[in-house]
């Protein structure tokens, strides 16, 4: 592998990781503090990409689209938490699958309904759209810097606010005890819809920069929501820290095992047209692989947050 | 919480009715000219034996598995391999392929019962949501396993045929009715199966697991093993529900373990009543039923379905058999003095 | 004499910075009641989970029937004989009373992996249920869901449990918590049957059951062992009094 490729492939499995990052970041907190599996939170995803998509083009300004897509997704987030899911934070996790299971089917139908089946034109700003030289030689596409650029920023801000805010302490608390916050006589509820609200701007955010690059489309949450859940599993459920170090992982191992595996495999095949199909699924296959190997070592993920 | 031993008459009732209702469907369907009906019959059996074997792991053991459809796929994949290679007399490792009902369906149940021992051990290890993101994780690497196949450069297989039984039984299973009384057969024994085990030591362990692990921890049975075994009989049931329906749709394709599949498994179990082993066949037949409803008023249909399935899950807690058994009355009682009023009436 | 039933040497845990239970001591011998009592917070859970393998203990070692049992995960230790009941009552709510103690029954019997028979009709499992049921007076309410017995029945229930394995040791945590005077003297007469065939070790809050019952009283403060001695010897001696009998009313 040639070192201008090393860099381009690292440059975007970091940018898979920090987009992965922003939906995992909300959804470990709402599992951690509320005990809430929630199935829709890919949906914030799909809704954030299409709002930003339809505000950047009646505005003309791809920004301004994005900026405006996030309180509004916000807010599909708070409409949701309280028509739907807060009558579920007691229900045991099952009755929660099925419930969200049913709001997927329902965004789905819903975007579908509004914006067609085809899947709507979402073009990168004009000001990111040429390349940059990250190192002699080596051209990478701005709008995708500038989408690692800003997962980095907001994973800081993010920290920042965990770490050193008390908010975040409540957060921290109610995501390892939940007993205790409640003790601590922290008004519970109000807690929970900021998480779900922070948590479904985020899922909207990584929906609006990852739209350009593939496509705007019906679906396009769960593919992300399960990636989600195994860099949850890997990090630690309820462990913001887990979800950073299991997001930037899987990020880099999928991109890897996609540019490497196919030729190891063409290497030791022989075949090339039989070591791409075997070698494509086992690219596909590795981070569930890895997923794998973390819990038959540690069945609690790499960073368990509770007790 | 239903605990699979409460109510278990009118719930034996419900069995012997449904299973009046299958039996008798083909005729019905002849009779009012709609052959199509046969189909969709058995759509829903095939599907309510994911169904039952889910609600082994689901009802009565308490974990929530969101990869069911992975087992399915497994051995529709079975039926379609065995067809592929049998048709193009290819091998794979030596094996020729084979559409031999004797040989291909059983190697599909063993085959999805295998994963499900290997699935199971490294998801039991974990809990709660957890587990529900594991077993879907797992579920979703299959699915990108069989995406990459090749079928003569299709990810998906159009199968010539059915599976073939063996010349002295008469039976030919192109003939859709022969097909369907087939995949009844199957759908009966398995929940009979099932009905075996949850009555017995192992099903009231696992039940009881479920309730209160720590306790029976303390009585002397860690209850992994058992959960783990539970796992391997509902993978074998899901091979079993896949390889009939690869025989009855005559396709094979990825799309058999995508999530929204394992998704649906799971509502048809809770819909019916989980933990019930009849409620799930309802299930199965009321989301069957629902989805071809819908699909007819509107082709958005999945609009309607999502709030539906929100409002079952927040006030029908107990699924339709929990209702059917919640009338008021004794009407089974009713139905039979009515019944032999009649009779004695000729 | 006999080595002791049960044999605890250093045991000790910790959670974080606080020594739960700190290098106790302690020997159970085969037919005794040995009382375990100490104020809230001295480690009398903590120890009681340390024994059945609830806990694993951070140090030390513990010997059962004459063997090292440390290592063994908690219901391995169940298998060669520890039963216990919880402080908070744990039964199985949504089964029936008598399915409560048949798991119980078919349990200890070994026999969890038959797939066929329905386990009611193990005529031979339903008959030493409904006996245990019994014996703790709870054969007329063998039908009910377990969850809707009243609280003193249900740790009659839990008993009878326990008593399903024929264990040779019963650990049993604060039987009387929660219960009113009536209930509480019913346990106290069915404790005094019980120790006539078993070996238990009693964590108790009440202090006229304990030294009714007791054969041998180890107090424990701040998780570890003040004294071990006859009931007698406990009740009059000064270092116990301040540490603990002092405290409260429940010495009177």
């Amino acid at each position: 592998m040639s070192t201008a490729l090393f860099i381009e492939q690292s440059l975007n499995g970091f940018q898979l990781g920090v987009m992965l990052f922003l939906m995992a970041a909300g959804l470990t907190l709402v599992f951690g503090i509320m005990d809430l599996i929630n199935l829709a939170h890919g949906s914030f995803y799909m809704v954030g990409a299409y709002l930003a998509a339809t505000f950047a083009r009646w505005l003309d300004h791809f920004l301004l689209g994005v900026l405006l897509a996030l309180p509004a997704a916000a807010l599909v987030g708070l409409i949701v938490d309280r028509v739907a899911l807060r009558t579920l934070y007691r229900r045991d996790h099952l009755d929660q699958v099925l419930a969200t299971f049913g709001l997927i089917l329902f965004f789905n139908e819903l975007v579908r309904l509004i914006w067609g089946p085809v899947p709507i034109p979402f073009d990168p700003p004009e000001l990111l759209s040429g390349t940059v030289e990250v190192w002699p030689g080596v051209g990478y596409p701005a709008f995708r810097l500038a989408i690692i650029a800003v997962g980095l920023g907001v994973a800081l801000g993010l920290w920042l606010l965990i770490t050193r805010t008390r908010l975040g302490m409540r957060i921290r608390a109610g995501a390892s005890n939940r007993e205790m916050v409640t003790a601590l006589g922290v008004n519970v509820p109000t807690l929970f819809t900021l998480v779900f609200a922070l948590g479904a701007a985020l899922a909207a955010l990584a929906g609006a920069m990852r739209g350009p690059i593939l496509a705007v489309e019906v679906g396009m949450g769960e593919e992300i929501l399960i990636l989600t859940f195994v860099v949850i599993v890997i990090g630690g459920i309820g462990s913001i820290r887990g979800a950073l170090v299991g997001s930037l992982l899987v990020g880099l191992v999928d991109t890897f095992g996609r540019a490497l595996l196919p030729d190891l495999f063409a290497l030791m095949l022989h075949d090339a047209s039989a070591a791409s199909s075997v070698g494509a699924s086992a690219a596909s296959m590795s981070i569930y692989v890895l997923m794998a190997v973390v819990l038959a070592f540690r069945p609690r993920g790499l960073f368990p947050a509770h007790g | 919480m239903a605990s699979g031993s409460e109510s278990p008459r009118r719930r034996r009732h419900v069995a012997l009715i449904l299973l009046a209702i299958g039996l008798a469907l083909p005729g019905y369907a002849v009779l009012v000219d709609e052959p199509f009906l046969v189909t969709l019959a058995t759509r829903i059996v095939v599907l309510a034996v994911a169904a039952v074997s889910l609600d082994l792991i689901l009802g009565y053991g308490g974990l929530v598995s969101f990869g069911h459809a992975a087992f399915v796929g497994i051995g529709a994949y079975a039926v379609g391999t065995g067809f592929f290679l049998d048709f193009n007399n290819d091998t794979l490792l030596g094996w020729d392929g084979s559409v031999d009902v004797l040989l291909i369906w059983p190697l599909g149940v063993l085959v999805a019962a295998l994963v499900a021992l290997a699935i199971g051990a490294i998801s039991l290890r974990t809990r709660g949501i957890g587990f529900i993101m594991i077993t879907l994780a797992f579920a979703q690497m299959l699915f990108f396993l069989v995406q990459s196949l090749r079928w003569q450069g299709d990810d998906s297989l159009a199968l010539w045929g059915r599976s073939e039984l063996p010349d002295f039984t008469g039976l030919d299973l192109n003939d859709t009715t022969t097909f369907y009384y087939v995949a009844l057969a199957c759908l009966v024994g398995f929940t009979w199966l099932c009905s075996r085990l949850v009555d017995a030591p192992f099903g009231r362990i696992l039940q009881a697991g479920r309730q209160n692990e720590k306790r029976m921890r303390a009585l002397g049975v860690a209850v992994d093993r058992h959960r783990l075994a539970a796992f391997v009989i509902a993978g074998a049931g899901g091979g079993l529900s896949g390889v009939l329906l690869a025989n009855a749709a005559e396709f094979v394709g990825p799309a058999y373990l995508a999530w929204n599949r394992s998704g649906e498994l799971i509502v048809m179990v809770v819909l019916g009543g989980m933990g019930t082993l009849v409620g799930p066949i309802i299930g199965a037949g009321a989301l069957v039923m629902l989805e071809e409803y819908l699909a007819q008023v509107t082709e958005h249909w999945q609009i309607v379905l999502g709030p539906v399935l929100l409002l079952a899950v927040l006030f029908a807690r107990r699924g339709i058999l929990g209702l059917i058994e919640a009338l008021p009355g004794d009407w089974m009682g009713r139905l039979r003095r009515w019944r032999a009023r009649r009779s004695g009436d000729v | 004499m006999s080595d002791p039933l049960l044999s605890l040497r250093d045991v000790g845990r910790s959670f974080g910075a606080l020594a739960a239970v700190d290098g106790v001591d302690l020997d159970v011998a085969a037919g005794t009641l040995h009382a375990l009592i100490g104020p809230n917070g001295a480690g009398k859970t903590t120890l009681v989970n340390l024994i059945d393998g609830a806990l694993k203990a951070d140090r030390g070692q513990i010997r059962f029937a004459g063997r090292p049992i440390v290592h063994l995960p908690d219901h391995a230790r169940a298998r060669l004989g520890l039963a216990r009941t919880y402080q908070i009552t744990s039964i199985f709510p949504a089964s029936s009373v008598r399915d409560n103690v048949l798991v119980a029954v078919v349990a200890a019997s070994g026999r969890t992996w038959r797939m066929w028979r329905p386990m009611v009709r193990d005529t031979a499992a339903c008959d030493r249920a409904m006996a245990l049921l019994a014996d703790v007076g709870l054969a007329e309410h063998a039908e009910r869901p377990a969850g809707t017995l009243a609280h003193g029945q249900q740790r009659q229930l839990e008993i009878a449990m326990a008593l399903a394995a024929a264990p040779r040791l019963l650990l049993l945590d604060e039987p009387m918590a929660g219960m009113g005077p009536e209930e509480s003297a019913d346990m106290v007469e069915r404790l005094r049957d019980l120790k006539t065939r078993h070996t238990i070790l009693l964590v108790e809050h009440d202090m006229d059951a304990v030294f009714a019952l007791a054969d041998v009283v180890t107090v424990l403060v701040s998780g570890r062992v003040l004294m071990t001695g006859a009931p007698d010897d406990v009740r009059t001696d000064e270092g116990v009094r301040q540490a603990y009998l002092g405290t409260g009313e429940d010495a009177a």
